[in-house]
C-alpha cells in the first residue's frame, strides 16, 4: 500500500520538480481561462531565469490582451504603439547593442497594423527576437477578425464567416518573414500540451543564445487557443485549433541556422 | 574650445549639430524639403567618429516608434521630417508625451493641406503648438530663424528636453531648411554615460524593473497622472518663455512674427519708420511656451498689432488671447508657400491701422 | 486533465474567488510527479514536489 508521506517532508528544495520562476511576477494573470498567454509567458520567464538574462533583458509589450505584460516579467518593459514594437526594439537594440531585446506580439499588431515594421525590421536583420501569438482573433477587444483568421470562421466581424472573396485569405505572416535574407530563425510552435511546450521553451532557448551571435532576426510564432473569442470551452478550443489552425498554420521550423 | 565657422544650408547645420551635441541615434524619412539632414549624416558617417546610429526608417511612423524606443532608453534621439510625415508621427509623438520621454523632433515645414507644395509655409502652428496628438499633453517649440539658430536650438532641445522629460519641437520651415548662411558651430561634446534612473537598461539587482508607459485603465490615477504633466507645462510657461525685440521701445504697431516671416517683418519695421510709421517687431523663439505676457504688456503701449505668418491665420489666435481684447489684432500673411514681401506687410500694416 | 497521464488532476465542482472551478488534485495517490501539469498550466499555479517513499 502506498504511504502517505507527511506534507513538511515531501516540500523541500531538494524534492522540488517544478516551480514557477521567479521572474514571473507576484501578479494574478488576468487572462480567461485556458488562454495560451499564460503559459506562453511563464516559459519566456523561465528561459530569462535559466539564461541569466534578468539584467539583459528588456521586453516591448503590445497592445492586444498582453498589453499588461509588463506586469507579469520582473524586467525592464516598453510599451509600444500598436504595430510599432519591432520599430521600437530596432532602436533599443541599435543603442543598446549588448541587451537582450524582444517583441511580443498578437495577430493584429503583428500582421495587421504593424505590417510595415514587421518586415523592414527583418528585412533589416535587426538582431531581436520577436515572439508572435497567433490565435486568429482580435481578443482584447471583443472578437474581431484578424488577418490570420481562417476562411469561414465566424468572429464579430465576420458573423457569417471569413469570405475570402471579400476580406482575403488569412496571412501567413511567418511564411513571408521566412523568404527574408534576414531573418535567421524562424519557427512556428505552439503551448497546448506538455510536448509542445518543451518544443516552444527549447525555441525560445535557441533564438536568446542567437541573438548574441548578431546573425539576424528571430521570429517564433505561437499558435495559440482564444476560448473567450473563439466562444468555446478551453479543451474544446484546443481540439479546434489542433483540427483547424494546425493544417492551415502547420507547426515546425520554417528556417533554421545552417550549421 | 573655439567654434568653427562654416557656410551651410539650415538643413546641414541641424545635422552638424547634432553630431557635435552627441546625439546617440537619429532616424528619419525623405521628405522635401528636408531630406538633406539625412544625407548629411548618412555622408557624415558618425558611426565611426561618436558612435551614433543613423538609421532610414521605412516610414516616419515606424521613425517615430524608434525615437520612442531610443528614449525610453534614456538615450539623446531624434527625428526630423516636413509637414505630411509630422502628421504620420502624431500617435508616437503622443505616446511620448505620455510616456514623459525626451526627443527632439524637427519639423521643416511646406505648404498644406494634404501633400501640398514643397515651398516654405508656417501652417503647421496649430499642429505644433496646440496638441496635434491626441489628449492633453504639450511640445515645447522652438522657432529658428537662421541657420544659426538651427544649429544652436539642436543643444537647446535636449537640455529643455531631458530637463523636463517632455518632446520638444523645432519649428522650422522649408526656407531656413534650404538658405545658406553663416554658421559658428560649437566644438564636439561627448556622447553622455549617464543613465537617468527611469530608462530601461535592463534590470540590475540593484533597482525595480522600469517600465515606460503610457497606458492607465485607473482613471483616478489617469487624472493625477494628467494634473502632473498640466503642472509641468505651468513650470515650462513660468520659467522657459524666450523672444526678441526689434524697435519695440516707442513702437505705436507692434509686428508679431517667427521664423523667416520674422526675417521679413525686420526689413519691413525698416520701412515703416521711413515712412513714418513706429513699428516694432516681437519675435517668440519659443512658440511654447508663447510670450503671452510680454505681448500683454505692450498691448497697453500700442494701438494694434499685426501677426504676420505664412498661413490662414493660426498664430494670430495666441496673440488675441494674449492681448485680451486691450487693442484690436490682425493677420497678414501668404500661403501656399509663397514668402511674404517687407513691402506686402507694410502695405498690410497701413490698410488696416491708418486706412491708406 | 488533459495533460495529466494519470488522471490525477481534475476540476473542482467548487468555485474559487475568480468565479472559475479551479483545477486540484482529485486522486493524489495516482501522481507520478512528471510535472505536466504544471508546465501546461497557464495560469502557473501548480508547484511539483517528488521524494522518493
Amino acid at each position: 500500500m502506498i504511504q502517505v508521506t507527511g506534507i513538511k517532508e515531501i516540500i523541500k528544495p531538494e524534492n522540488l520538480v517544478y516551480k514557477k520562476t521567479n521572474i514571473m511576477t507576484k501578479n494574478i494573470l488576468s487572462y480567461c481561462p485556458g488562454c495560451g498567454h499564460g503559459t506562453a509567458h511563464r516559459i519566456l520567464a523561465e528561459i530569462i531565469d535559466e539564461e541569466g538574462l534578468q539584467s539583459e533583458a528588456i521586453g516591448v509589450s503590445p497592445v492586444g490582451c498582453s498589453v499588461f505584460l509588463y506586469y507579469y516579467l520582473d524586467i525592464d518593459w516598453q510599451e509600444a504603439a500598436h504595430g510599432r514594437a519591432p520599430a521600437v526594439a530596432t532602436a533599443i537594440k541599435r543603442l543598446l547593442p549588448e541587451k537582450f531585446v524582444f517583441t511580443y506580439q498578437g495577430d493584429g499588431d503583428l500582421a495587421a497594423i504593424g505590417t510595415a515594421e514587421t518586415i523592414h525590421a527583418c528585412n533589416r536583420g535587426e538582431n531581436i527576437l520577436i515572439i508572435f501569438i497567433n490565435n486568429g482573433i482580435y481578443g482584447m477587444t471583443g472578437g474581431q477578425m484578424a488577418p490570420t483568421t481562417l476562411p469561414g470562421m465566424k468572429s464579430s466581424t465576420s458573423p457569417y464567416g471569413r469570405d475570402v472573396k471579400t476580406m482575403g485569405n488569412p496571412l501567413k505572416m511567418t511564411d513571408i518573414i521566412a523568404t527574408l535574407p534576414g531573418s535567421y530563425y524562424v519557427t512556428r510552435q505552439s503551448v497546448h500540451t506538455p510536448a509542445n511546450v518543451k518544443k516552444t521553451k527549447k525555441a525560445i532557448r535557441k533564438a536568446a543564445q542567437y541573438q548574441k551571435l548578431n546573425k539576424g532576426t528571430c521570429l517564433i510564432e505561437i499558435v495559440s487557443n482564444c476560448p473567450s473569442g473563439w466562444k468555446m470551452t478551453p479543451v474544446q478550443s484546443n481540439k479546434w485549433m489542433e483540427e483547424n489552425m494546425f493544417p492551415y498554420y502547420p507547426l515546425g521550423d520554417l528556417k533554421t541556422p545552417e550549421e | 574650445m573655439e567654434k568653427e565657422l562654416r557656410l551651410m544650408k539650415g538643413n546641414e547645420a541641424v545635422a552638424e549639430a547634432a553630431i557635435r551635441a552627441g546625439v546617440d541615434g537619429y532616424f528619419g524619412y525623405p521628405i522635401t524639403p528636408q531630406s538633406e539632414i539625412i544625407e548629411y549624416l548618412m555622408e557624415a558617417n558618425p558611426a565611426e567618429t561618436t558612435g551614433m546610429v543613423v538609421l532610414q526608417a521605412e516610414s516616419e511612423v515606424a521613425a517615430i516608434n524608434m525615437v520612442y524606443g531610443g528614449a525610453a532608453c534614456g538615450k539623446k534621439v531624434m527625428t526630423t521630417s516636413s509637414s505630411p510625415g509630422i502628421s504620420l508621427k502624431q500617435e508616437g509623438i503622443s505616446y511620448i508625451a505620455g510616456a514623459e520621454l525626451p526627443c527632439l523632433i524637427v519639423n521643416v515645414v511646406r505648404g498644406g493641406p494634404g501633400l501640398g507644395t514643397i515651398q516654405p509655409a508656417q501652417s503647421d502652428y496649430f499642429q505644433a503648438t496646440k496638441g496635434g496628438g491626441h489628449g492633453d499633453y504639450h511640445l515645447i517649440v522652438l522657432a529658428p530663424a537662421s541657420v544659426q539658430e538651427m544649429a544652436d536650438f539642436v543643444d537647446l532641445s535636449f537640455e529643455l528636453a531631458f530637463k523636463y522629460r517632455n518632446p520638444v519641437m523645432m519649428l522650422s520651415d522649408g526656407a531656413i531648411g534650404q538658405m545658406m548662411e553663416k554658421v559658428y558651430l560649437s566644438p564636439h561634446k561627448e556622447r553622455s554615460k549617464s543613465v537617468p534612473e527611469w530608462a530601461t537598461t535592463g534590470k540590475p539587482p540593484t533597482r525595480e524593473r522600469n517600465i515606460i508607459t503610457s497606458l492607465d485603465l485607473d482613471s483616478n490615477r489617469q487624472e493625477l497622472f494628467n494634473r502632473k504633466l498640466l503642472a509641468k507645462y505651468n513650470e515650462i510657461r513660468e520659467k522657459e518663455v524666450r523672444y526678441e525685440e526689434f524697435q519695440c521701445e516707442d513702437a505705436e504697431f507692434l509686428l508679431v512674427a517667427y521664423g523667416t516671416s520674422a526675417r521679413v517683418c525686420q526689413k519691413s519695421v525698416q520701412l515703416a519708420r521711413e515712412q513714418g510709421i513706429r513699428a516694432g517687431l516681437l519675435r517668440p523663439i519659443t512658440l511654447f511656451p508663447f510670450p503671452t505676457k510680454r505681448i500683454n504688456e505692450l498691448a497697453g503701449k500700442v494701438k494694434g498689432m499685426l501677426s504676420v505668418e505664412m498661413s490662414a491665420g493660426q498664430m494670430v489666435e495666441d496673440v488675441l488671447l494674449s492681448v485680451n481684447g486691450k487693442v484690436p489684432v490682425y493677420h497678414f500673411g501668404r500661403m501656399g508657400g509663397i514668402v511674404t514681401t517687407p513691402e506686402e506687410v507694410v502695405e498690410s500694416l497701413k490698410s488696416k491701422f491708418i486706412g491708406g | 486533465m488533459v495533460s495529466c497521464p494519470t488522471g490525477t488532476i481534475a476540476m473542482a465542482k467548487e468555485v474559487n474567488g475568480k468565479g472559475y472551478n479551479y483545477a486540484f488534485p482529485a486522486n493524489p495517490e495516482l501522481c507520478i510527479g512528471c510535472a505536466n501539469c504544471a508546465m501546461v498550466c497557464p495560469d502557473g499555479v501548480i508547484t511539483v514536489y517528488k521524494t522518493k517513499i
